[in-house]
């Protein structure tokens, strides 16, 4: 069976999870941390989480598992069958993941680790944040799914990091600029509510009390 | 036809104009530099090239600009058949655009090589330390075998080709020394690679961008 590796705290593990029970793909989870070990480099070689390991044989980086999925469990596609709005799908998923969330990922020290960062580092993204946002309002839809009536990786990959991006800003910008965005609100509770979200989030507050008591 | 939207001196832009030419599809390539334009950004949101044009419908982001050519024409693929295979080769894609040539150490060189930005030695350090994890990556993976990936040549090498001679570039002028040097065989790689015509293609046009660029940052 599909063995599914990493940690509930992480948003890209929580993508690939969501994706995977969305598609009723048999997986096993295996709660794997973060290493820098030669073993653990041997089967993902940045030594980045989550990988799915096949028999053994092992795929990084959560963009190629999503795209290996869609080959191998062609059932209940999360692509769109048309090839622009296929490409409109990975495009939307680069924004989110490259332009949203990465930049963000500097504001984590301090919005949920009890560390500082600087005021110089907060103001460098907020203007990338505010970048990244207005690209994303430029192709968004919600109708009622992100990019239009199916569920797709978009979806996936909203339901993880826009939440997380909007959390950081407010602890530390004190407001969000992501509520500023028409209709944001109303797709992300209803995404909330499936209920194979409902199963990821409850995993991922068990396993960000793990994650946190691991930091310390 | 198929509009390609960027400039030659653009890694990005050079790795979807080398699948384009491999695969033997016809198109038409428009002069765009990245932009904040507001004309642009209807067609590029954030503003970044490449961009590809399909009658009059836009996208950016070059992974995706690659996966739906493979879509559309499936002629002369660019990717195994096999499921794992195609992942593979999607891996080592993935490692060379976000750790190697990352969005974020990459830029910070790219804007102390090409555009005299200046770069503090942390940032350099940074730079440098997340290279050298992408690149001993990128060594663990790659089979040369005699591409990237294998026997065949794929989009693996449309990425590899590109990302890899201008992280070369990069990391000699700013950090001094050639971090892709430490990759077995890929000195070897890059010039059999460099023999193919559509590569012949993409270097004489770099070049003459690379002289137009220079020229009028001169100016």
């Amino acid at each position: 069976m599909l063995k599914l590796c990493g940690f509930t705290a992480s948003n890209y593990h929580n993508k690939v999870k969501f994706a995977l029970l969305e598609k009723n793909i048999p997986f096993e989870e295996i709660i794997t941390w973060p290493s820098k070990e030669a073993d653990h480099l041997a089967r993902s070689p940045m030594g980045k989480l989550p990988f799915i390991d096949i028999d053994g044989h092992t795929i990084t980086e959560s963009q190629v598992i999503i795209d290996y999925l869609e080959d191998a469990y062609p059932v209940t596609p999360l692509y769109p069958s048309d090839p622009v709005q296929r490409a409109h799908v990975r495009e939307l998923i680069q924004y989110m993941e490259l332009y949203l969330e990465w930049p963000a990922r500097r504001l984590y020290l301090e919005a949920f680790f009890g560390g500082k960062v600087s005021d110089e580092t907060k103001a460098e993204v907020k203007s990338h944040l505010k970048r990244g946002i207005s690209a994303l309002v430029q192709r968004l839809k919600f109708a009622p799914f992100i990019l239009g009536k199916e569920l797709t990786y978009a979806d996936c990959a909203a339901f993880v990091h826009l939440p997380t991006v909007s959390q950081a800003a407010k602890a530390i910008y004190g407001d969000d600029p992501l509520a500023d965005v028409p209709g944001l609100k109303e797709y992300s509770s209803m995404l909330r509510q499936r209920p194979h979200a409902i199963t990821v989030n409850n995993d991922r507050k068990k396993g960000m009390e793990e994650f946190i008591a691991r930091r310390k | 036809m198929l509009k390609l939207h960027g400039f030659s001196i653009s890694p990005s832009h050079n790795k979807v104009k080398l699948a384009l030419l491999e695969k033997g599809i016809e198109f038409e390539e428009v002069l765009q530099l990245p932009s904040q334009e507001k004309t642009f950004l209807e067609h590029s949101p954030m503003g970044m090239i490449p961009v590809l044009e399909v009658d009059g419908q836009f996208f950016a982001e070059s992974l995706a600009i690659l996966d739906y050519l493979e879509k559309v024409f499936p002629a002369a693929p660019l990717l195994p058949v096999d499921p794992f295979e195609r992942a593979k080769c999607r891996e080592m894609m993935q490692i060379i655009e976000l750790y190697v040539a990352g969005s974020g150490a990459g830029a910070a060189l790219t804007g102390a090589a090409l555009f005299a930005v200046p770069i503090s030695d942390e940032a350099k350090k940074d730079a440098q330390a997340l290279i050298e994890r992408g690149v001993n990556a990128v060594a663990r993976l790659a089979k040369f075998a005699p591409f990237i990936m294998g026997s065949k040549f794929t989009q693996a090498d449309c990425v590899a080709f590109p990302k890899l001679s201008f992280t070369a570039m990069v990391t000699s002028k700013v950090l001094g020394k050639d971090i892709t040097a430490s990759i077995t065989g890929l000195a070897d790689y890059m010039k059999y690679m460099a023999d193919r015509p559509a590569v012949q293609k993409l270097l004489v046009d770099q070049q003459n961008a690379m002289e137009m660029f220079m020229a009028s940052q001169q100016k």
